[in-house]
Formats: structure tokens, C-alpha cells, sequence
């Protein structure tokens, strides 16, 4: 007997390790009872998905059905249509005011501005400005808001004032 | 260096029985796919086992292996016979989790059968090398050969467990590890020097 013929029936005698009479009817038994319940949860996600489906069907008729879906559809087209629409739009807006145009000496001390040359233009056309956004901008800049101060430069349209000079405190508010 | 044909083939002839046995489970007959489940345990326990080296791991990935096989037998077109098919998912898993679990593995021993008393390999183990083998009872021989096996690695310890313990052909093996039969036979060829080298004192 070869060294290498006594290493396989060493070998061999692992088949000896076994796990015990009962393990495989156990097993099996275990087996059984996780696959039936895995079952049950797909039977349930399926009734629950027939019942859904059932209670569509009694809530409307088909025609109706299909008439809602067609509404729906059409909406949905409708709804995107406009928002390409509005994005092209939008796009377009930066592309006419990216022209460069000379700042007029009466612009140069003011402070930088993200709408920077649509106020250029309306100083340009001797129009008021009706941007908020402006007002407040140069307010946090540590400007004073100007209510009409530069003769067409910035303004406040109507009546309105800057936030900050509603936030005055209120003497004798007790509480 | 051919063990496996000695030894029992593991499939028999039950391939007919197997297929029919899967077109039952694969028109939802459970019951088809338990006698599936109870004719392959005890194989794939000892695959499972041989590789793991520890009973509770084995018991539970052999759940999920048996799972797993339940859940993909809609897609089991019979292109190779089950039992190549579910052994493949069961090495696969086993390395898998062997990769995950690494190297803090706690080894518990199955208890040896009592058959072995009887078994003509132990008889001839325990008789022809008296001077050595005969001072090694059952249980130290189990848990050196154990130790050896754990020494090797993972591909290997796979091939040593199918063609020594389980006896199955180069080919069947080549299959199921999708590798060619040469290296089928090079890594057991490895395997084998390893473990001689390990068990030296036990082979002379």
C-alpha cells in the first residue's frame, strides 16, 4: 500500500462524519415550513394586488377607465409640452441680455449686481426699476435704500420699503 | 488516483426520477421538491460540511441553498441534470459564505458513524501501519484530518472533498466548478502532495 493510497482512505473516512439519524427528516421538515411560508407571503402580496384590481374594476366601467387614463395621458403630455416650452424660453432670456454694453459713469461706484446690464439698460431707456431683488441687494451691501435717489437709477415701485425699515422695534410692547 | 471509481457513484441512475421529479416541482407541486430536498441533503451535507467544517454553519446554508434552488427552478431548463445543477449552487455558496465568514471559523466535529469500525479502508489504515496509524484513535484521526483540510485552500480543500469523500468523476467535477478537466486534476494533484506533507506520520 502506496502512501498516496493510504492518504485517499484516510480521506475517504470523512464520509464517516455524519450528522445524526434524525437530521435530513428535520431538515426537510424545516425546509417545508420556510418554503410555505415563503409562499403565503407571495399569496398575500397577490390577493392584496387582486383586491386592489377587483375594487378598480366595481369602482368604474371600463369605458370610464379608459377614458380617465386618455385625460391623464393628455395631461401628462400637456404638462411636459409647457415646462419644455418654458425652460426653452428661459434659456433664450440669457442670450439677449449677455450683450455687452459700456457702463455709463454714473453705474461704476455702484455695487456689483447679478442683473447688472438689464439695469443698465432700463437706466438707459430713464425707467424705474420694479426689482425688489435689486433694492435688497444693495440694502445688504450696506447701502442705504434710496427711495428714488438717483434721479432713474433704482426706485421702489408703489410703496413698498425695504424689509429692514419694518423691522424698527416697537417701544412699549409688553407682554 | 482513480478513487472514485471504487466508490459509490452519487447520482446512480436517478436522473430520469430527478427530471421528473423538478417538472413536478416546476408546475408548483412542494411536494415533488421536498423528495428532491430529502434525496439531496445527505450529499450535500457532506459537501457542505467537508468545506465549512461545522455543523450549525452547514444546517443553515444548506436552507439557503435548497431556497435558492427552489426560487431559480423556473429558470432550470434541464441543459445539465439537477444534480450538477444543484451542486453547482451549492459550491458556489459555500465559497461565497467561506469568503464572507474568512478565517475566524469555529470547527465543530460531526460525530464519526459507528460504521466505520467496519469500513475497509479504516481496517486496512488501522492494520497495515500498526506502528504508527494504531496509536491514533478515531477522534484524533478525525481531527487531524480535519486540520489538514482546513490547512488548504478554499479551491482546493473544494476538489480534495468532491473526488475523495464525495467520488466524483474529473469531468462531473470539471462541470460543476465550470474549469477544465486539467485543472481539475492539477489542483487535486497539489492537494494531495499538501496533505501528504501534513499527514505524513499517518501515511507511511
Amino acid at each position: 500500500m502506496s502512501e498516496f493510497d493510504n492518504l485517499q482512505r484516510i480521506i475517504r473516512l470523512k464520509r464517516f462524519e455524519t450528522p445524526g439519524e434524525d437530521f435530513v427528516e428535520d431538515f426537510v421538515a424545516r425546509f417545508r415550513e420556510r418554503q410555505r411560508s415563503e409562499l403565503l407571503r407571495q399569496s398575500a402580496r397577490g390577493l392584496l394586488w387582486e383586491r386592489m384590481v377587483t375594487f378598480w374594476e366595481d369602482l368604474v366601467s371600463p369605458r370610464m377607465t379608459m377614458a380617465a387614463a386618455t385625460t391623464c395621458v393628455a395631461l401628462v403630455a400637456t404638462w411636459g409640452a409647457l415646462k419644455i416650452n418654458g425652460s426653452h424660453q428661459d434659456a433664450s432670456v440669457p442670450n439677449v441680455l449677455a450683450v455687452t454694453e459700456p457702463v455709463p459713469g454714473t453705474l461704476s461706484s455702484q455695487p456689483s449686481l447679478a442683473v447688472q446690464s438689464e439695469l443698465i439698460r432700463e437706466v438707459e431707456q430713464g425707467r424705474q426699476l420694479e426689482i425688489e431683488g435689486i433694492l435688497l441687494s444693495r440694502h445688504f451691501d450696506g447701502h442705504e435704500a434710496p427711495v428714488a435717489a438717483a434721479e432713474g437709477v433704482v426706485g421702489v415701485s408703489g410703496d413698498a420699503l425695504p424689509v429692514s425699515v419694518e423691522l424698527l422695534p416697537i417701544d412699549g410692547l409688553i407682554r | 488516483m482513480e478513487a472514485a471509481t471504487e466508490t459509490e457513484h452519487p447520482v446512480s441512475s436517478s436522473a430520469a426520477e430527478d427530471r421528473l421529479l423538478v417538472e413536478r416541482a416546476q408546475a408548483g407541486d412542494t411536494r415533488a421538491f421536498d423528495e428532491l430536498v430529502r434525496k439531496y441533503t445527505p450529499k450535500l451535507y457532506g459537501l457542505v460540511y467537508n468545506m465549512t467544517s461545522n455543523r450549525d454553519d452547514t444546517a443553515d446554508l444548506l436552507q439557503e441553498i435548497f431556497a435558492k434552488a427552489y426560487r431559480s427552478l423556473k429558470r432550470f431548463m434541464g441543459k445539465s441534470s439537477f444534480y450538477t445543477w444543484i451542486y453547482s449552487i451549492s459550491v458556489n455558496m459555500t465559497l461565497n459564505f467561506l469568503k464572507k465568514r474568512g478565517r475566524y471559523a469555529k470547527v465543530s466535529l460531526d460525530d464519526v458513524d459507528s460504521g466505520i469500525q467496519n469500513d475497509p479502508d479504516f481496517i486496512k489504515i488501522t492494520t497495515a501501519n500498526r506502528d504508527t496509524v494504531r496509536e491514533v484513535n478515531i477522534h484524533e484521526l478525525q481531527k487531524r484530518l480535519n486540520e489538514a483540510l482546513m490547512k488548504l485552500s478554499e479551491d482546493h480543500r473544494t476538489v480534495v472533498t468532491l473526488y475523495d469523500v464525495q467520488g466524483l468523476q474529473h469531468n462531473e467535477i470539471a462541470k460543476i466548478l465550470g474549469v477544465s478537466e486539467g485543472t481539475v486534476r492539477s489542483r487535486l494533484f497539489y492537494a494531495h502532495r499538501l496533505l501528504q506533507s501534513y499527514l505524513e506520520d499517518l501515511v507511511k
